[in-house]
């Protein structure tokens, strides 16, 4: 399939519902199910042809959600697990076995699950650090924009920022981008010795011209207005053409990534779809205060994410 | 209690008996003149202006906006500008200064040289973002965007202090901060969350005042009532935070710009906890805005 780059969350559906249509149904296994959120997310995603579910989970408690909630299982399979760790550790070894083609969280911890799905009892783990990625869709930025990382790295070390960069980079791969443009975020657009994070982002940006990170273009340190704003940027001498059209912003821990995304996400407002990227299959989690929507494009993203790393990138 | 910046600019207008002397740094940009034009219609400021003649005219005349009359001191060098703000308010014969043309870092370094004594010992410098987003019923205060990169625990403290105080004199006599993470609860592997609840810890045994503190908060807990709902935050602060305190300058500053860029807002940005309030705007901040911030120095002033 000939793919062009998709610039919207609604894009990121669609290809999903096309892969769906032309290489079959996306496989899910989703882990402790018993979430009525997740259900009607998956629920959703199965009526527009994008996946089907495996749910693992208690039968009956998933009986009684269906019932109270009017979610359809039809289509769905059901695996009867007594704990939330059991439910985690079945969802992982059907991924192992290559009988799904991602993971999606249900109602555990995030850490619990990818405990579990990078244990040694499995080949899940890759060498990579495990890392997350929104992309948002916000009016007055012209395409998505991925910011990484507000879910799982807490404070990336220089190393784990190469490794931050390279699974976006992978995503973005995903959705038609050959060589994305990665921002690398300071709160200032210059190299300032006292500011950690504008001498790794020179750094990262050094690393990037010499070749030694492949397959995108790095730039910075650029505040978030000058890489998402190219006349603040060349209203500040900044030419590089990252500036002003950053497909991927960089951030230098979990917060400031996490609080810039939310903002945008409440108030702009912004669509999005996050997923968790590093294991060798690709995490789905959502957030029950997310729209329905932005579920629905989590669930989507991750799976052209899994399509990309087993037909495309092998 | 002010909700937006038309009250703001009525109570600017009822504190202001005299107007506020605000010393212009470089205001050689037509956006600030426009402003300082507003707000000396308005008698809420009376400009003195401090650098190049000829820029300052260009300015005024792209800008449309007569100066004679204002104040007027001759400097043909930025940081020499700076310095006779600095004297001036040393003596005492302003009671605001203003960034014009000048790199907000660079304008904040030479300002903070402790000898012209715009620091006032102990207290600490710090900025705060008033913003009025057309989906919050309320002011929100985001602090600290610009000034301190990575503050301590008591710095953290003194910041949500200043927020405060000037909530206060924008009407709300108690506040309701947020202390900033990327979740609601504390884990140890993010010193962030461990700080936030120290925090709301002392306020909950009176060692903050004037304020209601809650924290680790992740944003859309802070000021969304159905996601605390949904995320089972509980307490007066979830949903409906005035304040929020970012755990350090590079998040408080994307959260500034965001609001600013890309959500409907109207917004003011100064400087609080030096002798005189700093309204430091940005090459693309609108007239609107800056006049916003006036209003906020003119309010911090008084």
């Amino acid at each position: 399939m000939v793919m062009n780059k998709i610039t919207t969350a609604n894009g990121i559906i669609e290809q999903a519902k096309a892969l769906g249509k032309e290489y079959g149904l996306f496989r899910v296994a989703v882990a402790a199910a018993e979430d009525d959120d997740v259900l009607r997310a998956c629920s959703e995603a199965a009526k527009l042809g994008i996946a089907k579910f495996t749910l693992y989970g208690s039968e009956n408690k998933l009986k009684e959600i269906g019932a109270t909630n009017g979610i359809d299982y039809s289509g769905f399979t059901i695996v009867d697990c007594d704990s939330a760790a059991k439910s985690a550790y079945m969802a992982a070894q059907a991924a192992d076995k290559g009988e799904a083609d991602l993971i999606q969280k249900g109602f555990l911890s995030t850490s619990a699950l990818l405990k579990t799905v990078l244990s040694k009892d499995f080949a899940l783990r890759t060498e990579n650090t495990v890392s997350h990625v929104a992309v948002l869709n916000f009016p007055g930025y012209h395409k998505l924009l991925g910011l990484t990382d507000g879910g799982m790295v807490v404070k990336p070390t220089f190393e784990q920022k190469i490794q931050l960069i390279e699974n976006a980079v992978s995503l973005f791969h995903t959705l038609g981008y050959e060589k994305p443009k990665v921002a690398v975020s300071a709160p200032i657009d210059y190299i300032h010795p006292k500011m950690p994070a504008t001498t790794e982002a020179a750094q990262l940006t050094g690393m990037s011209k010499n070749g030694e990170i492949e397959d995108c273009e790095i730039y910075g340190p650029i505040t978030f207005e000058a890489a998402t704003n190219r006349e603040i940027a060349l209203k500040r001498g900044i030419k590089n053409y990252v500036a002003g059209d950053a497909d991927i912003f960089l951030v230098d821990s979990i917060e400031e990534c996490n609080i810039i995304s939310k903002v945008l996400i409440l108030f702009s407002p912004a669509a999005f779809a996050g997923v968790i990227i590093g294991a060798k299959v690709p995490v789905s989690l959502v957030s029950r205060t997310d729209t329905a929507f932005n579920k629905l494009a989590s669930i989507s993203i991750a799976c052209l994410l899994s399509h990309h790393l087993k037909r495309v990138k092998k | 209690m002010t909700a937006n910046f038309a009250d703001i600019e009525k109570l600017a207008r009822e504190r202001a008996t005299d107007p506020v002397l605000m010393a212009c740094v470089e205001p050689h940009e037509p956006a600030l003149i426009v402003a300082l034009d507003r707000a000396m219609k308005n008698r809420l400021v009376k400009p003195v202006l401090i650098g190049d003649e000829t820029a300052i005219m260009n300015a005024a005349k792209e800008a449309g906006v007569e100066t004679r009359g204002w104040e007027l001191v001759r400097s043909d060098d930025p940081n020499h500008s700076v310095y006779m703000a600095q004297e001036l308010i040393h003596d005492n014969k302003v009671g605001g200064i203003c960034k014009g043309v000048f790199g907000a870092q660079d304008f904040l370094s030479l300002l903070f040289e402790r000898r012209l004594g715009f620091r006032v010992h102990p207290n600490l410098v710090s900025g705060v973002m008033v913003c009025k987003n057309d989906k919050l019923d309320r002011l929100l205060l985001i602090s600290d965007p610009i000034v301190n990169p990575q503050p301590e625990l008591m710095d953290l403290v003194a910041i949500l202090n200043n927020s405060v105080a000037l909530a206060h004199k924008l009407g709300n006599k108690q506040p309701k901060a947020a202390m900033l993470a990327a979740v609601e609860v504390i884990y140890p592997q993010m010193p962030v969350t461990i700080e936030a609840a120290v925090i709301a810890k002392m306020a909950d045994k009176n060692q903050i005042k004037g304020c209601l503190v809650d924290g680790p908060l992740s944003l859309d807990v802070a000021l969304s009532e159905s996601a605390a709902k949904d995320k089972g935050a509980t307490g007066p602060v979830a949903g409906f935070a005035d304040i929020l305190i970012g755990p350090n300058l590079a998040t408080s500053y994307g959260v500034y710009r965001a609001f600013a860029l890309y959500t409907k807002s109207d917004y003011g940005l100064i400087v609080v906890g030096g002798k005189v309030p700093a309204v430091i705007t940005s090459t693309f901040d609108s007239d609107t805005v800056r006049y916003n911030s006036l209003l906020l120095a003119v309010i911090a002033a008084k």
